[in-house]
């Protein structure tokens, strides 16, 4: 019954948008249709989940037995739903924050990516944004392979139109292609991986029970190949080559989603798997905590040098994937070593960061976006005081920055504390290597803690506070209308999630059960002091809002000056002279020396007048500039000679048909 | 269910192999369409022939293929041809005499492949050895005019001679799979179709276009599908087509 249901949500979603790409002109109201339609069905979805939840824990047991009388009343489809759709906790837990954070972009896109500003791509925006949507949640819901592979396609190939929305400008088609090609790795990854699955198990069914038997050859193969498929799209470093610029180009709700549940989806296939294979070697772990540590390191230090605020945020997400990695790691690690409640601490830390960070995510790319629309730039070094012009945008934004860097009272702090402690609990292990990994993993996490603040530091400092950096916030005002309504309950949920922790347990509890295959030793709130945990949250929040209300009160009273804080014997400092986005970072950067592909450009100064002079310093992906782009460049020198081949005659191509035919013919096994 | 064709089935498939060599050696469009057109209609009886006491379904298969290969496809492409001229195929990549000689080397070669392609002897339907080689003969012959030819309606029919091969090639299956050969005839409504809005779109202009600067080497009116519009850009100078054209 709530399989049906369920497929019919994801039917709508897939829906939504055709009345706005039907419409023709600036139509407004065909786009509020669809955006209520999304909002309807992801509404539904989270319904849903909830009531599935509600009937896992045994509540309505008398209203259970009467749905399942009615289910009985219901025509029976022929469509097999049970076997391929499905709502286990896992699939629900997943389920919710896409349906959230989908409806919220579609309310934001609205006035956001409105049909008047966008008379070309509006329509075009909303019906992809639709089939994004409902081909992630087919992909979570899938309990077959099939129907997994064909959400996939639905959600790789939307994304791909909706990246390449501004598709007249060459950066974005450059990031719409570069995604195209990794979702081609990620799905030819998949392909294989099912291929094998139907190989070993003779069923495309995703049903653990038919991989008890595998081969231990089998089941590393399908581990590794998860891992590069599901990895790219989860953007798990080294594969997160296509993930910043993507994210830095699409348009600002778009971004929020790809950031904030795109990636999820990836991860969750990742979980899906260790779900399917049952109890792992123990190198799957330390593969996922090393791969984590290394993306949350590299993620991490490259945001921090980044001067485009959305790359930074999508940097940022680099990092927080390898915080989830690092969770599912030390989950399957714990696993491996039968240490149940060590990996129910864990998976349930991934579990939560996954709301977690989507919510944080999607509030910092709804903020950003506001504040790139307002002040029609993305480049950290024109911005600068917005919080004067976009109160309440800086402050949502605030408090996603807060929340993503894992500080209390918000959300991020109970999620990564979760995984902490796993790794905590972990070091002290009988076998010594696993000591030593997850003492190095503690301390991974640590740096990687403290490198995200100071990236939000600078993400929040430089574009919201200081003085404008020329006249492009001149006109910024905060978004109004619907386009406020995410920032709003995402902000609400970056402070409510921190707090409802003990109550999500629950959820998280079956999840972990339902992948583990048995309950952990106690439920997750007394595994870690959750309920003491979220009321030390509350009174901090409590504390903060009390001395912030205090102090106001205290400015209010006293008059106020406004004067220079420092300068340094200049008699008129302008405000080009604040710090900039690469002066804030620069000696941390430097500290990571050449880990990082720093591209230093000093400025040429000559003569004793000299002229304007440029400094140009980024720091550009190692992976994709230093690794990748060289490769693929050196392997395409080296098939120049095959693209004698693509003359662009008809004939040739005819010809090569026909020589091949003659082959075939004359050819004799 | 074994059956002897009928003695004029042979004669047929003969008519077939050697109207391709009329398409092959001819530079005359008009009369090439007509060529074509008279094969198909040939190859509709061929299959009433081969199969004589059949099922109304494969009666329905021949005379579909009898009406649209024989008669809607060439007065189609007739009527795109501008009334009055006599369009011809002019620089073709290999001359007709050349590829009357080529043409005859492929049919011989597909005589010699059909004896030894089921080993002790050729596979026949109704008796007749000479359907695979007129198959085989009809779709070198359509790809070679493919490979040589200049301009886009010689690619039509070069096109229609290797679905009429293909369709020979249906004629052995036509009693084991009836459907399949039924795809083959939807096949050539989807070469009907595409060839009626190939006609639309572009061999009325060209074809005018042909008048005014036949001459002209580089610009090769009737040439190809594709360079038209905006994507002449994509041509020789940019063969992987990694430059995209800025959209107008």
């Amino acid at each position: 019954m709530i399989q049906e249901l369920l497929a019919l949500a994801v039917l709508l979603a897939a829906c939504s948008g055709v009345p706005a790409l039907l419409s023709r002109g600036p139509g407004f109201s065909s786009g509020r249709v669809s955006a209520a339609l999304l909002v309807l069905a992801c509404g539904a979805i989270v319904a849903l989940a909830a009531l599935g939840t509600a009937l896992d824990l045994g509540a309505f047991e008398g209203f259970s037995a009467w749905a399942r009388e009615a289910a009985g009343w219901l025509p029976r489809t022929e469509l097999g739903l049970d076997d391929r759709f499905g709502s286990d906790p896992l699939q629900r837990w997943f389920l919710v924050p896409i349906a959230v954070l989908g409806g919220l972009s579609a309310v934001f896109g609205l006035r956001y990516w409105s049909a008047v500003r966008h008379p070309h791509s509006a329509g075009r925006v909303r019906f992809f944004l639709g089939t994004l949507v409902a081909g992630m949640l087919t992909v979570v819901a899938a309990r077959d392979a099939f129907v997994l592979l064909v959400g996939w396609e639905a959600m790789a190939l939307s994304a791909f139109f909706l990246i390449g929305t501004e598709d007249h400008r060459s950066e974005v088609r450059a990031a719409a292609w570069l995604y195209l090609a990794a979702t081609h790795l990620s799905s030819l990854a998949l392909l294989a991986l099912f291929a094998v699955w139907h190989a070993s198990t003779g069923s495309f069914a995703l049903d653990p029970n038919l991989a008890i038997d595998l081969d231990p050859t089998v089941r590393n193969v399908l581990f590794v190949l998860a891992l590069v498929g599901f990895g790219t799209k989860a953007g798990l470093w080294p594969l997160h080559f296509w993930l910043p610029t993507a994210h830095a180009q699409a348009p600002g709700h778009v971004s929020a989603l790809l950031s904030g549940v795109l990636v999820k989806v990836g991860f969750y296939g990742l979980v899906r798997v260790t779900w399917l294979l049952g109890t792992p070697s123990w190198w799957w772990g330390a593969v996922l905590i090393a791969l984590g540590l290394a993306a949350a390191t590299f993620g991490i230090a490259t945001a921090l040098g980044q001067t485009d605020l959305k790359r930074l945020l999508a940097y940022s997400t680099v990092k927080n994937v390898g915080i989830l990695a690092v969770g599912l790691g030390t989950a399957e690690l714990a696993r491996s070593f039968r240490a149940g409640d060590i990996a129910a601490l864990a998976l349930g830390g991934a579990l939560l960061h996954v709301w977690t960070h989507a919510a944080g995510k999607g509030l910092l790319f709804f903020a950003a976006s506001a504040a790139v629309q307002g002040t029609g730039t993305q480049t950290l070094d024109a911005l600068g005081g917005l919080s004067q012009r976009m109160p309440r945008t800086a402050l949502a934004f605030l408090v996603g920055a807060l929340s993503i860097s894992g500080l209390p009272p918000f959300a991020g702090f109970a999620s990564e504390w979760l995984v902490f402690m796993s790794l905590l609990l972990l070091s002290t292990a009988p076998a010594y290597p696993v000591q030593v990994a997850a003492s190095i993993g503690v301390a991974g996490l640590a740096l990687v803690g403290a490198l995200g603040v100071g990236t939000f530091v600078k993400a929040y400092g430089i574009p919201f506070l200081g003085q404008p950096r020329g006249a492009s916030g001149a006109y910024a005002h905060d978004p109004v209308g619907p386009m406020a309504w995410p920032l709003g309950v995402l902000a609400g949920a970056c402070i409510g999630l921190g707090l409802a922790t003990p109550a999500l347990s629950v959820a998280i509890d079956l999840a972990f059960t339902h992948w583990a295959g048995v309950a952990a030793a106690g439920p997750l709130r007394t595994l870690a002091p959750l309920p003491a945990l979220a009321g030390a949250c509350l009174a901090l929040a409590v504390l903060v809002g009390i001395v912030a209300l205090v102090l106001r009160r205290r400015i209010a009273q006293v008059p106020v000056a406004y004067a220079n804080t420092w300068d340094c014997g200049y008699a008129t400092p302008s405000a080009r002279m604040q710090y900039t986005a690469a002066s804030f970072s620069q000696a941390t950067v430097e500290m990571f020396g050449r880990a990082l592909a720093t591209h230093h450009r000093p400025p040429r100064l000559e003569g004793f007048f000299p002229a304007r002079a440029t400094l140009v310093v980024q720091v550009t992906d190692i992976v994709l500039d230093r690794v990748l782009a060289p490769a693929l460049r050196r392997i395409g020198q080296a098939l120049a000679a095959v693209r004698v081949m693509q003359s662009g005659r008809t004939q040739a191509y005819f010809l090569y048909m026909l020589v091949l035919l003659v082959v075939l013919l004359l050819w004799r096994p | 269910m074994p059956h002897a064709s009928l003695p004029f089935a042979e004669p047929l498939l003969m008519l077939v192999i050697v109207l391709n060599f009329f398409t092959l050696g001819s530079s005359r469009l008009r009369a090439s369409i007509r060529a074509v057109g008279v094969q198909g209609f040939v190859l509709g009886v061929a299959a009433l022939a081969l199969h004589p006491g059949q099922s109304w379904r494969g009666v329905a298969v021949s005379v579909g293929a009898m009406a649209i290969k024989g008669i809607v496809i060439p007065r189609m492409l007739d009527q795109g041809l501008e009334p009055g001229t006599t369009p011809r195929e002019t620089h073709p990549h290999v001359g007709f005499v050349a590829s009357l000689m080529l043409g005859a080397a492929g049919t011989a070669a597909a005589l010699l492949f059909a004896r030894t392609l089921a080993g002790d002897g050729a596979p026949s339907v109704g008796g007749s050895w000479l359907v695979v080689p007129a198959a085989l003969s009809g779709v070198l012959a359509g790809f070679w005019m493919l490979v040589t030819r200049r301009t886009a309606i010689s690619h039509v029919l070069g096109f229609l001679t290797i679905e009429n091969g293909v369709f020979a090639f249906g004629l052995l299956l036509l009693d084991a799979m009836p459907e399949l050969v039924e795809a083959g005839v939807l096949l050539d409504v989807f070469a009907g179709v595409f060839t009626m809005g190939l006609l639309l779109e572009q061999i009325d202009r060209d074809v005018a276009a042909a008048a005014h600067d036949g001459h002209d080497a580089e610009q090769e009116p009737l040439t190809s599908l594709r360079e038209t519009g905006r994507f002449r850009a994509v041509r020789q100078t940019d063969p992987l087509g990694l430059r995209r054209e800025e959209p107008r």
